[in-house]
């Protein structure tokens, strides 16, 4: 008997576990999902990757700026072109010399617990962006949107003001980063505020009615909005993002209808193209090849031979971009210059400006070769290089690896690839390592719609971005042309002055090779319309129509 | 026997207090900061650094990260979820996995130990051949393959059960992951079954019991699977806490709000807080297991508490 | 009675029951060596030796596998991405034919007269090098991590188990806090500390691997320490050591050798589970875990990429089990009879 005792201890043991511990598992709230479907103008989306933070001040990603711009609002947001509409404010005005916005607030705009939403909103959540103690990714922001001092004039009003005319601060207004923030509710939850759906509060469209980490989190209409009746008339009841970052099973997630968008990797793209509801969005990402030419500190082989300008001409000619975009097969698409397409337009034609400047890269074997055997009889010796390359972002990094190092070993290179986790990688090429890379497969996402956002990192003044230690006379000169000289008053010496400024990076001084811009295949269930992508801004989920 | 107990206890205690300490130094040594971003410049990192008392000098942190654990605070998360309490974090997810773990057990277990002995018993014949090769397919194909298999076939082309975790209805979305989660501790513990139990039939006292006539149900129960149970119990300690630990894979696939899949960002993304309290509970878990391992030992089988007490 | 009493025995009042038999009793055989012995009963055991030579096969091709062909386990053609196996000669039966979902897959390529024998993978690589290749790596890996282990975790278990008192206590804690600390954040450590390559993945496997070994190894030693031929040693005089390694080694060697079959598909497993987490062999290396976990990702699409790696990795599991089998039995007569 006590043989059997013994063997049912065992059982008992991990029943026992099993049954006290699934209690503690559903801690988190259950209703959601099943029942409201039922109401036809629910959606489930599919969010590929974790909503890290719901504070303005903190996040950095796409889906929190996503999941912000569900429940909150600026002064302006964006419309299905990307264009600036106003929201929290009712309207504007812009002084002649173009510095100073006066954005009058709504009255009817409110924040979900009654109070008003009012100028010192902003003026606190601005403060609180910029304050040492919140220590948020993107304080450098402020200056990059070249604002000078801002002021809430009254309750209702709010005066911006700006160092020089900016050509996209109106559109960065609808940046989550510069969303109002209650002053006083914020003050009372403290380190709580943000954490939980307790500890929020809304003015945008939606409120945020759920949300457990690494599940889901959802949205509900919010009968507060200042726009609300249309809402309610027009667009989704509820929309509930699901997190799934397992490509295979949210595909059959999504067959068996029970989410309204699914993300495709790219060994899935053939196999669905042809679907009902396909789209192959371009994400703003540019991944490039950043060259370590100016920070060898370590006084790596590699890195000193990047110097020659023939290797990093060997390099820029040695990759087929069309080739490396077609094996990504994720809608990703060859890069033409480190400008991603549908970044920014000409400020007088309208004209795209990968389109307008036209493709300034391109594949070419010989040429490759004839730059690699100048490179070896300058340096007397064959080039051995390592490209550092990420290997938690995804898998169509590692391809392009991969065929990077394929490419550059066709042409006569040794390549050996070291892959490391996001965060190893960035503090390797960093200035914390002294720049302990050769080549380095990384990439920038637009924060707005304007060269600026990539003209700015390879500036020699600029030692948080510019790991390769860039440093051009003519490039700089072209920059701040641009963006402190001429510029300023004229936006075509502006333009003209980027895209002189792109040639000098990416084709005389072949100092970084762009390789391509991400892009992102879906499906989208056809019958719901209406989600907005922006590739220089935060995708919006807000005007979803269930047909 | 108490007294065994509660010394094993002690050093149990003092064996985690090292653990962390060895964790502690290890996360200083992880490469990067929690804090890298493209977006990130240097004057910020500084900040951040500042801001979480990571500037301060090893030791200095370790006495206030130990201090603070004593009164539950963990720290916060850094990338994951930033500024979240990391035991808010780890609450929810920690009663999934070890629901996930023990419903992967006990299928595990029952499935083991009857390949097993369906293999002992008709040792050297078709059945025994048969039940080799199912444990074998266990230990070679790996759990992904199996979670995307019978995702596909039960969930997605029979409809019988959820293809991903749904916390309405968390049992039944739960089936398929410990299902595919059991696979490896299956076929090791048939495998342990079989060649224990071999060995424990060949002995001179079931031969006694066999001679005695006593049925083959009754021998088998009483007498055989015993003697077999005492090297599968060293197994399955260890085998339960690499459930918790290798389930992140399917946490991923089914969409599981997990501590395995918390354990994994948390070291990649150097999460330091979340890694370290995640290895903490593992550690725990671990000592846990192999604590109630070494009793069960002695309630099992008295001649190893005699021997250890001597 | 008294018919008893006054009975004489005579020359053939009884006789051997069993003649043959008792002739037997009498015959001597020649003795034979231990290994002598094991070997014998092993090559009598036809599941392990077809283990074993399949084991050898694959071996085999694990060494001339990869240039058995004009690619590479990193060549890369453009264009030849997908294809699904193609075999000359097979072909003609319809099976291997490069035909996908009934279109042939080679003709829309416009590659008619290319053969992958195993197919492509999803970066143009033939998956055939890269089986063979990968097969290699992940053999390197799990005989180095698992020889390792055994040395390691079979002495520290034997040592620990058969003295027992306090030094048990001390080893068993101190194997504790090794275990107790998740292996993954041992193994990114060494990730960074180590170059990435094969030899440092061998170096954290062995780190955390050799417990369980050892675990086994101290299981079976208390089983066996209170056994009576054990005794009769120690009141023999015989020493510790002798005692471990001459009477408990032998006794509880068929066990080990079972386990470290079974740390051989945790080896490459715990390497595939690095290689998914990118701590795994340096791309393009191949292993046979980095294979599956790509292959993986085409599960639903081009199934052939991961069957493919599964079918061999499963194959060199099923044949390691049947060898040790073999193994075990052959160490432990007995069984045989039975």
């Amino acid at each position: 008997m006590k043989k059997l005792l013994s063997l049912l201890m065992v059982l008992l043991l991990l029943v026992g576990c099993s049954g006290g511990n699934s209690g503690g598992g559903e801690t988190a709230p259950a209703d959601n999902g099943g029942d409201a479907a039922a109401a036809g103008t629910a959606v489930t989306l599919q969010a590929p990757t974790p909503l890290i933070s719901m504070d303005t001040a903190i996040a950095t990603d796409g889906t929190s700026f996503s999941a912000q711009t569900m429940c909150m609002a600026g002064l302006m947001s964006l419309d299905a072109n990307g264009n600036p509409e106003p929201d929290m404010a009712e309207s504007y005005e812009l002084s002649d010399d173009g510095l100073v916005y006066t954005f009058k607030i709504r009255d009817n705009a409110n924040w979900s617990n009654g109070d008003p939403v009012t100028a010192n909103d902003f003026a606190f959540a601005w403060d609180r962006v910029q304050d040492p103690d919140t220590a948020s990714d993107y304080a450098w922001i402020f200056e990059t949107a070249s604002v000078e001092s801002y002021e809430a004039v009254d309750d209702k009003t709010f005066k911006v003001t700006l160092f020089a005319p900016s050509g996209f601060f109106l559109q960065l207004t609808a940046f989550p980063t510069f969303f109002p923030v209650n002053e006083a509710f914020v003050t009372e939850k403290g380190d709580q505020y943000a954490l939980s759906i307790d500890n929020l509060l809304y003015n945008g469209p939606y409120l945020m009615t759920s949300w457990t980490a690494g599940y889901s989190f959802e949205f509900e209409q919010n009968p507060g909005y200042w726009n609300a009746d249309k809402f309610a008339s027009t667009y989704a009841n509820k929309v509930v993002f699901r997190e799934i970052t397992d490509t295979q099973t949210a595909l059959m997630e999504y067959e068996s209808g029970n989410l309204d968008t699914v993300t495709l990797s790219g060994e899935q793209v053939d196999a669905n193209s042809s679907v009902d509801g396909f789209v192959n969005r371009l994400a703003g990402y540019m991944f490039y090849l950043s060259i370590n030419m100016g920070n060898n500190v370590h006084n790596r082989a590699g890195a000193a031979d990047l110097a020659n300008a023939n290797v990093r001409q060997a390099i820029a000619y040695a990759i087929d971009r069309e080739d490396i975009a077609r094996v990504l097969n994720d809608g990703s698409v060859a890069s033409g210059g480190i400008i991603p397409i549908g970044l920014a337009s000409n400020p007088t034609t309208g004209v795209d400006y990968r389109e307008d400047q036209g493709y300034v890269v391109s594949f070419d074997e010989a040429t490759a070769k004839d730059y690699y055997a100048k490179a070896v009889e300058e340096l007397g010796h064959d080039v051995t290089i390592e490209l550092l390359y990420g290997t938690d972002e995804g898998d169509s990094i590692i391809k392009a690896a991969e065929r990077i190092q394929f490419y550059l070993e066709q042409v006569g290179f040794t390549v050996n690839l070291n892959g490391k986790p996001k965060k190893e990688r960035l503090d390797l090429a960093g200035n914390t390592n002294n720049h302990d890379y050769d080549v380095m497969l990384t990439r920038w996402g637009p924060d707005y719609g304007d060269p600026q956002t990539y003209m700015d990192l390879f500036v020699s003044t600029n030692t948080s971005n510019n790991d390769g230690g860039y440093n051009s006379a003519e490039y700089d000169a072209l920059v701040n042309d641009a963006e402190r000289g001429a510029g300023i008053s004229d936006a075509s010496v502006r333009w003209e002055d980027f895209k002189q400024a792109e040639i000098q990076l990416v084709v005389n001084d072949a100092a970084v090779v762009p390789v391509f811009q991400s892009g992102g295949a879906m499906i989208i269930n056809p019958r719901i319309s209406g989600i907005e992508f922006h590739s220089a801004a935060v995708d919006s989920y807000r005007h979803i129509v269930v047909k | 026997m108490k007294k065994y107990i509660f010394r094993r206890v002690m050093i149990s205690i003092a064996t985690l207090m090292v653990i962390i300490l060895v964790l502690f130094l290890l996360m200083d040594l992880m490469p990067g900061t929690p804090f890298n971003d493209e977006k990130l410049t240097e004057a910020q990192l500084a900040l951040l650094y500042q801001k979480y008392g990571l500037d301060k000098p090893l030791l200095v942190r370790f006495f206030l990260y130990m201090k603070n654990m004593l009164t539950g605070d963990l720290g916060v998360s850094y990338a994951i979820n930033k500024n979240f309490a990391i035991s808010d974090m780890i609450k929810g997810r920690l009663g999934i996995s070890l629901t996930v773990g023990a419903m992967a057990m006990i299928f595990g277990t029952i499935l083991g130990l009857i390949l097993g002995i369906l293999a002992a018993l008709n040792h050297n014949t078709w059945i025994d051949n048969l039940c080799s090769v199912i444990s074998v397919i266990g230990v070679s194909v790996p759990s992904y393959v199996c979670a995307l298999l019978l995702c596909y076939y039960v969930a997605y082309k029979l409809k019988l059960l959820p293809i991903l975790y749904n916390q309405n209805m968390p049992f039944k979305s739960l089936i398929l992951p410990a299902l595919a989660l059991s696979v490896s501790p299956t076929a090791n513990i048939a495998r342990f079954t079989r060649s224990e139990m071999i060995d424990v039939l060949n002995s001179d006292y079931i031969l006694l019991v066999q001679s005695k006539g006593v049925k083959q149900y009754r021998m088998i129960i009483k007498h055989a699977l015993r003697n077999t149970l005492i090297p599968i119990i060293t197994v399955m300690g260890p085998l339960l806490v690499n459930l918790l630990t290798g389930s992140s894979v399917i946490e991923r696939i089914f969409g599981i709000p997990g501590i395995g899949l918390l354990m994994i960002s948390g070291i990649q993304q150097n999460d330091y807080n979340v890694t370290l309290a995640c290895s903490f509970i593992y550690s725990v878990m671990y000592i846990a297991v192999m604590l109630v391992v070494d009793i069960l030992y002695g309630v099992i089988d008295p001649r190893i508490r005699v021997s250890k007490e001597g | 009675m008294s018919e008893i009493k006054n009975h004489e025995f005579q020359e053939d009042d009884f006789e051997f029951a069993h003649s043959q038999g008792e002739r037997l009793i009498d015959k001597t055989y020649k003795s034979t060596s231990y290994w002598k012995d094991v070997w014998g009963n092993f090559s009598k055991n036809k599941g392990a030796l077809i283990g074993a030579v399949i084991i050898c096969i694959i071996i085999l091709f694990a060494i001339i596998g990869p240039s058995l062909n004009e690619h590479t386990y990193k060549s890369i053609i453009s264009g030849h991405e997908c294809l699904v196996p193609r075999i000359p000669g097979l072909e003609k039966l319809g099976i291997a034919n490069g035909y996908f979902k009934g279109n042939d897959q080679y003709a829309a390529k416009g590659v008619k007269d290319v053969y992958y024998w195993f197919g492509s993978d999803t970066q143009g690589r033939d998956i055939f090098t890269r089986v063979w290749a990968g097969t290699r790596v992940s053999l390197i890996i799990a005989f180095a991590a698992v020889l390792v282990d055994i040395f390691i975790g079979m002495v520290y278990g034997l040592v620990s188990g058969f003295i027992g008192g306090r030094v048990d206590l001390y080893m068993q804690r101190f194997a504790e806090i090794l275990n107790g600390i998740p292996t993954l954040v041992v193994v990114t450590l060494l990730g960074l500390v180590l170059k990435p390559g094969i030899s440092s993945i061998i170096f954290s496997l062995v780190l955390t691997g050799w417990i369980g070994m050892e675990r086994i190894a101290r299981a079976q030693v208390l089983k066996v320490k209170e056994q009576e031929y054990i005794l009769a040693s120690t009141t023999l005089g015989a020493s510790k050591f002798r005692l471990i390694f001459s009477e408990v080694l032998p006794n509880i060697f068929g066990q080990v050798i079972i386990t470290s079959m079974f740390s051989i598909p945790s080896a490459i497993f715990l390497e595939a589970y690095l290689s998914f987490l990118g701590l795994g062999v340096p791309a393009p290396l191949a292993s046979l875990g980095s294979l599956v976990s790509d292959g993986y990702k085409s599960m639903t699409t081009f199934p052939h990429i991961l069957i493919i790696p599964v079918v061999v990795l499963g194959i060199l599991m099923l044949c390691f089990n049947l060898f040790a089998d073999g193994l075990r039995d052959a160490f432990d007569p007995k069984l045989l009879n039975k």
